[in-house]
């Protein structure tokens, strides 16, 4: 048993997503390409069944009308040759010199009769010549009597004996009794013994017979034809690739008068068929070759002639239109398919690049502003663009505020511990805890231990990024009583928060920074120092006032602090570097405008009566 | 010099610490006595040129002028001063500028008693042997009628001008002499120093105020005296008197 190599399921399945997998582009391009390419295909087919049928039609046109011409100009040589015919027989000359013919003896008995014969037979040449006329409109006009003479007129012009019921054609000239008979093309012995001009000819003649006025049968008169100027118009034809046939009632044929005998019957078949229709495909007996035939019968003669060309002439001029429309729709569809192409290229371009944009996004140049100078690109790809950019703009501001906020809240917290755990504040705690124990005041000790450690645990602790105000006060008393510890009298301060405002939430550690900034210049005066921290609620908003009795902030500081205030104001909530001279103010400002957006108050100023005033506070709704 | 004891003062902003080591230094070394205790750098400088003691013992961080700014202040017209700092800070920076400026030793908060004690007798010894020093570098230990009659001198002129601001350093420079002599020259003629004289002449000055113009405003008083610090002012007063300002001029109206 022949193994089939194993192919794992796994492995096709993997690889049909990467295989159907299609860019925007390529899709574009295929099913535009595919469209246009359909509805020019079926548009040139169209236009080629149209062109083809108007070929045809125009071809067919060409041939039946060749075909009617040739058979009108057929009709009037006929016609002529029985005018000819006609007029002889109708002529009273004629008539008086041919019923003296017939009066006088067969074969002259005195010298007188011979020399009336004679003479009346030269006065009958003479009447035929008179009206054959200066231009010889034919060759040669025969009269036959029935008594076995005939008198020749043209280039054979004398009586010879002749008996005309031997003639192959007597007895259809007699059935016609009077109508004209047409004998088929045929050679004339007579006439090629005669003259070198008339040597291997053909003719055609008109027979008919002609009656006295009681109607008996008189005799039998010819009208010959060339064959050459009879079927002139056809024998100009013989150059082009059109073969001509003509055919009378019987099936004989007429024309090619000296060529090849075709096979009638097909031929009369074909024309029957031709009859029906204007125009008929068939082969000529013998050939391959097909061709297209069209037929015209004439009322006359009862002729037909049938003309056929190599349906390859229809072929080629039909190819020729073929072939035009097949470049033009080569041409179209590769116009279409560039023009695809470049429809593709210009949606999926700004795709691309907008994928490349997106691509090339990373945290750090989320804020870096998309390529300016980029040339209009389409309506709807613009406006994604638009939007990715205002998408990108608003994830920069929202990870800078996320980043900030924590940044902050970190940094927050960092100056707290930096400021309670700093040996300096320890040391003089511990020191002041020492000398309380030399005092001999437990109950003091134990009081600013509990400060003291309320005061780490909440600067140290990572609970939660936010406190009620409440809590941040609470802290705040701590802090301030640990202190009084250590500066007694020195150290007065004073906290009025309204209850209603404890429940507020605020970012941790916010007011840290202000209460450590009395101590910082607040103490750089003559004591006694006095802290207050006071609340109040006005039109939907909060406030919370830090005042010192200190020096206040001198110009420069104050200056600075604005300054940053008002660039901090411009840039939104950025990260960026915080402390003024170690200061936490700004970190609480920007905490608080992170917190409480564009609500957030914070004022920095100095008291007119001495000492420095921080108020900061926001909306209630924030 | 056994005939009188060793003094200092102590500077120290926060209350309970200056009593501390008030309280502390005298009881270690039973030799020093506390001339007095400043809550800030001016009245430390203030403490220094009026009882000129032998050492100083002051915090680093203090409000008005902290003190190495202090000990900056009145270096040059106490060159003999030993001087101790008592901080909490340990930075580099301090104990440099400290040992620039001359300063003795330097001890961190939390006090280490033992150690206290170790530099209270370093600085006692050394003391001892150096006192009297400065005086025979002036040539103090005699004193003639010419030293005698410039420090009348400016006896008078301090009993003149108690009111305007005082500094040591401009009156040096009035008598034509430097502010480590004339304050010792003066201590030697008189047995006080000048700012004990000045802030008499201006107590007095003020109880009389405050007992003939009873209508006058404490400020007013003390601005007439020349302090520009009514707060300071009325803490003096109470020093020197043991009355607020205004409790002497209630109990003075009372009479």
């Amino acid at each position: 048993m022949e193994k089939i190599p194993y192919q794992s399921p796994c492995a096709a399945c993997y690889h049909v997503p990467v295989s159907r997998r299609r860019t925007v582009r390529g899709s574009i391009f295929l099913s535009v390409s595919i469209l246009l390419v359909c509805v020019l295909i079926a548009f040139s087919l169209v236009v080629y069944d149209y062109v083809s049928g108007v070929a045809r039609e125009r071809f067919a046109d060409t041939l039946t009308s060749l075909s009617r011409s040739l058979v009108t100009n057929l009709d009037a040589q006929v016609a002529e040759m029985n005018r000819l015919s006609l007029t002889l027989i109708y002529s009273q000359v004629f008539q008086g010199l041919y019923a003296r013919h017939l009066a006088l003896p067969r074969a002259p008995v005195s010298a007188e009769q011979r020399i009336s014969k004679l003479e009346n037979t030269e006065a009958l040449i003479e009447i035929c010549e008179t009206i054959l006329g200066p231009n010889r409109s034919a060759p040669q006009v025969n009269v036959f009597d029935l008594k076995g003479e005939m008198i020749g007129a043209g280039y054979y012009s004398r009586l010879i004996e002749r008996n005309v019921t031997g003639e192959p054609w007597y007895p259809a000239v007699m059935r016609a009794a009077g109508e004209r008979v047409i004998r088929p093309p045929h050679m004339d012995p007579l006439l090629e013994e005669t003259s070198v001009i008339v040597k291997d000819k053909r003719y055609v003649s008109l027979l008919r017979t002609f009656q006295d006025a009681l109607l008996s049968t008189q005799g039998i008169v010819e009208v010959k034809q060339y064959c050459d100027t009879l079927f002139s118009e056809l024998d100009l034809m013989s150059g082009s690739s059109a073969s001509i046939f003509v055919f009378d009632g019987r099936g004989n044929q007429l024309y090619p008068y000296d060529g090849p005998h075709a096979d009638g019957r097909a031929l009369l078949g074909l024309a029957h068929q031709a009859a029906r229709r204007p125009i008929v495909t068939g082969l000529l007996p013998g050939t391959r070759e097909p061709r297209i035939f069209a037929v015209a019968t004439s009322r006359d003669t009862d002729w037909t002639l049938l003309i056929g060309e190599p349906s390859a002439g229809l072929a080629a001029s039909v190819l020729q239109y073929a072939l035009r429309i097949a470049l033009l729709t080569l041409g179209a569809i590769v116009c279409s398919l560039a023009a695809s192409y470049f429809i593709a290229r210009r949606v999926t371009v700004p795709i691309k690049s907008l994928h490349a944009e997106i691509e090339a996004l990373e945290l750090g140049n989320l804020d870096k502003a998309a390529e300016g100078a980029r040339k209009p690109d389409l309506g709807e790809i613009d406006e994604l663009r638009l939007a990715f950019h205002g998408m990108r703009m608003k994830l920069n501001e929202s990870i800078r505020e996320a980043v900030a906020l924590r940044a902050h809240e970190k940094e927050a917290q960092l100056v707290a511990l930096q400021s309670q755990l700093n040996p300096h504040f320890l040391h003089n705690m511990l020191q002041t805890i020492g000398i309380m124990a030399e005092e001999g005041s437990p109950a003091a000790i134990q009081d600013l231990i509990l400060n003291l450690v309320r005061v780490l645990r909440y600067a140290s602790s990572t609970e939660g990024t936010t406190a009620t105000l409440g809590t941040e006060v609470e802290y705040a008393e701590s802090y301030l009583a640990a202190m009084r510890a250590r500066f007694g009298g020195s150290l007065e301060y004073v906290i009025d928060i309204p209850g209603a405002m404890r429940e507020i939430v605020v970012p941790r550690l916010i007011l840290q920074p202000f209460i450590e900034n009395c101590f910082k210049y607040g103490t750089s005066a003559r004591p006694p120092w006095r802290i207050e921290l006071r609340g109040g609620c006005a039109d939907g908003q909060w406030l919370i006032e830090i005042l010192d009795n200190g020096p206040g902030f001198d110009p420069g500081t104050l200056a600075r602090i604005s300054e940053k205030l008002a660039v901090r104001e411009r840039a939104g909530s950025g990260l960026s570097p915080l402390s003024i001279s170690g200061m936490g103010i700004l970190n609480s400002y920007q905490r608080l405008r992170l917190a409480f957006g564009q609500g957030a108050v914070l004022e920095v100023a100095n008291r007119p009566e001495g000492g420095a005033r921080i108020a900061m506070g926001a909306g209630f709704n924030g | 010099m056994a005939e009188r004891k060793l003094t200092f003062v102590v500077a120290e902003d926060e209350e309970r610490m200056r009593d501390y080591l008030a309280r502390k230094t005298a009881e270690l070394d039973r030799n020093l006595e506390c001339a007095g205790t400043a809550a800030d750098g001016e009245e430390a400088v203030e403490l220094v040129e009026r009882y000129l003691p032998d050492l100083l013992i002051t915090d680093i961080k203090m409000p008005v002028l902290d003190g190495l700014e202090l000990v900056e202040r009145i270096r040059r017209a106490n060159p003999d001063l030993r001087i101790l700092i008592v901080s909490g800070y340990s930075e580099f920076e301090y104990a440099r500028r400290a040992i620039e400026l001359g300063v003795d030793d330097y001890i961190l908060k939390p006090i280490d008693v033992e150690k206290l004690r170790e530099i209270l007798l370093r600085i006692r010894i050394r003391l001892e042997a150096t006192v009297g020093a400065v005086d025979a570098e002036f040539g103090l230990d005699r004193i003639g009628a010419r030293e005698t009659e410039l420090a009348k001198s400016v006896e008078v002129y301090l009993q003149e001008n108690y009111r305007r601001s005082y500094s040591l350093e401009r009156l040096a420079s009035s008598f034509g002499c430097k502010p480590a002599y004339l304050l010792r020259l003066y201590r030697k003629v008189t047995g006080r120093t000048p700012t004990q004289d000045l802030i008499r002449l201006r107590i007095e000055k003020a109880k009389r105020l405050l007992v003939g113009h009873p209508h006058i405003e404490i400020k007013q008083v003390a601005a007439a005296v020349g302090y520009e610090d009514p707060l300071y002012f009325s803490r003096l007063f109470k020093k020197e008197t043991g009355f607020n300002p205004s409790a002497f001029k209630d109990s003075m109206s009372r009479l």
